[in-house]
């Protein structure tokens, strides 16, 4: 457990949900991705600039040229202002410290993220692709196969838009699940639970999404991870979200997964999962945005003679607050709740302290301090706390 | 009072303008807003003016924009005048055509009004809507976001007995 929380740990950069604090619900127009997370138009390269990161000096002048850091390698290359060509890349390293209950503190340097983005735009057609490095872990991602070391492809896949705006796009190719709040931090049990965080839990498939102002959605066929081998190992179903945004600043949803594979890659045996929940996202005030997500998680295995089905519920969720007292410094806290399963009891939270500073264009620092207190067995309590920190760079 | 009495001159400074525009992709909203809103009443037209110098978006960035398209510093501010006739200065609800002039381009625009009356004041609210190209606005484009080209824009303000 204890190296399963850091091999899990943000390889996926530029995923921020408390965006909503500059009425930014939608992801759409920063992202390739119509839900969010990962390579970035140039729209998404300007506010990245613009807001993400702290500025120094004086606010620019009227009439003064606008800056182009936030452009490929600090404006390196300036873009091509209709996005037929995207590129970005990200390196990401991580210092981790865990001290467990009844066993030997850890400590070590991991390379997090090393991948390349791109994406080809040709009328209402795209092609977009992701390909890495990863160290350690990102198995389900890996296109080689060796235990670590390996060449790592999160994301994949070819669109189309359906409309002139650009609201509808379909896509089909190795996608992130479409379900609940996307967002940075996806070792949250809330991710690694339903299993749909943005470091190697994509499923290829078949996605329709829609933005349309008030109201976003994202509905995906889920055709299994093709990555995965042998193939009794591929889920087939679907998730998506549905998310409306009653006031600038105010975004709640609903989301739901089904899936079955012959043979699930945890239990090893044959399995539906669900999970279904809501969630939300807040600013009250341009300095802090509170999240919330809750989820319903039912397992469903063939059980014995005397009990023909295990159907197991428990539930998984968060809360947190993200202040943003100076720009590019954020100071969060998270508060995590899990059941795996209601009829055992035991129930397991964490709570997170941490702080990231977008110091410079294209560039941020992370710390974070986490104590989980981890149920297991309905009854044995382990007290967990791991220290990470992180910087990254993009291009 | 009656309607269209011409004893009755209205003037007051405080208000508030909003223009609601969308941006593609996505729909965007776009909401940009100045409380600089004055009326005046010279007898025979009501004319609200609103100051675009210091249009707020809530991003500095987009701010600059804005006031670019509108080319402010040719075109400082944005009025309605509307015909005493038209008005009803008993307060309710009405729809009424004035001469709309934004970007140096003036143009008969329909729109809708709810007057309240307080004493020797009123509370005014009123919307319409526009195309920027109707004006000679190029449609604002910043790397890949486009504004579409219909806006809605909402004024109120409180205008007393002159």
């Amino acid at each position: 457990m204890a190296m399963g929380v850091v091999l899990l740990w943000p390889k996926d950069a530029h995923a921020y949900a408390w965006m909503v604090r500059h009425e930014y619900s939608a992801c759409v127009q920063c992202h390739a991705d119509p839900s969010g997370g990962g390579l970035l138009t140039s729209y998404g390269r300007a506010q990245s600039e613009t807001l993400l990161r702290t500025h120094y000096g004086k606010p620019p002048e009227e009439d003064e040229e606008e800056s182009t850091y936030g452009n490929f390698a600090w404006g390196l290359w300036k873009g091509d202002p209709k996005d037929m060509l995207l590129f970005g890349a990200d390196v990401r390293e991580l210092y981790y410290a865990q001290s467990t209950k009844n066993a030997p503190n850890v400590s070590k340097f991991i390379l997090m993220q090393a991948d390349a983005q791109a994406q080809l735009h040709v009328d209402r057609f795209r092609a977009n692709a992701s390909l890495g490095y990863a160290e350690q872990g990102a198995l389900p991602a890996s296109l080689t196969r060796n235990p670590d070391k390996n060449l790592v492809s999160r994301t994949h896949w070819l669109g189309v838009e359906l409309d002139e705006d650009k609201k509808m796009m379909i896509r089909a190719g190795r996608l992130n699940l479409p379900f609940g709040i996307r967002s940075i931090e996806h070792t949250l049990w809330a991710r690694s639970v339903t299993r749909t965080d943005t470091n190697s839990a994509q499923q290829d498939g078949l996605a329709f999404s829609y933005n349309g102002g008030k109201l976003r959605t994202e509905v995906m066929a889920v055709l299994g991870n093709l990555q995965l081998r042998p193939y009794q190992y591929h889920e087939y179903g679907y998730s998506g979200y549905v998310e409306y945004t009653p006031k600038p600043k105010l975004a709640v949803g609903v989301s739901s997964l089904v899936t079955h594979a012959d043979l699930d890659i945890q239990t090893q045996t044959p399995m539906w999962r669900q999970a279904h929940g809501f969630f939300g996202r807040y600013a009250p005030a341009r300095w802090v945005v509170l999240g919330l997500e809750q989820d319903l998680v039912i397992n469903s295995q063939p059980g014995s003679a005397a009990q023909p089905h295990n159907n197991i519920a428990g539930t998984v969720g968060y809360l947190n607050a993200d202040f943003e007292p100076l720009q590019g410094v954020h100071l969060m806290a998270t508060l995590e709740d899990q059941q795996n399963d209601f009829s055992r009891g035991g129930f397991s939270w964490a709570a997170w302290a941490g702080a990231v500073w977008f110091f410079l264009p294209h560039a941020d620092v992370r710390a974070d301090v986490i104590y989980q207190d981890v149920t297991t067995n309905g009854s044995t309590h382990t007290g967990i706390t791991t220290f990470l920190a992180q910087a990254q760079v993009f291009l | 009072m009656a309607p269209g009495d011409a004893d009755a001159k209205l003037g007051g400074s405080a208000g508030t303008a909003t223009f609601h525009a969308k941006a593609t992709p996505g729909d965007l909203a776009i909401d940009g807003t100045t409380n600089e809103v004055a009326v005046a009443d010279d007898g025979t037209n009501v004319t609200v003016t609103v100051q675009l110098g210091n249009v707020t978006t809530g991003i500095g960035l987009r701010d600059r924009h804005t006031k670019k398209y509108l080319e402010v510093t040719k075109f400082g501010s944005a009025s309605l005048q509307v015909p005493r006739a038209q008005l009803n200065f008993n307060g309710g609800t009405g729809d009424a055509n004035g001469a709309l002039t934004i970007h140096g381009t003036t143009r008969q625009t329909p729109f809708h009004y709810t007057a309240t009356k307080n004493g020797t004041s009123f509370t005014v609210k009123g919307s319409t809507h526009i195309k920027l190209t109707d004006f000679g606005i190029e449609i604002p484009s910043y790397v890949g976001v486009t504004v579409k080209n219909d806006v809605d824009v909402d004024v109120s303000f409180t205008a007393v007995d002159a």
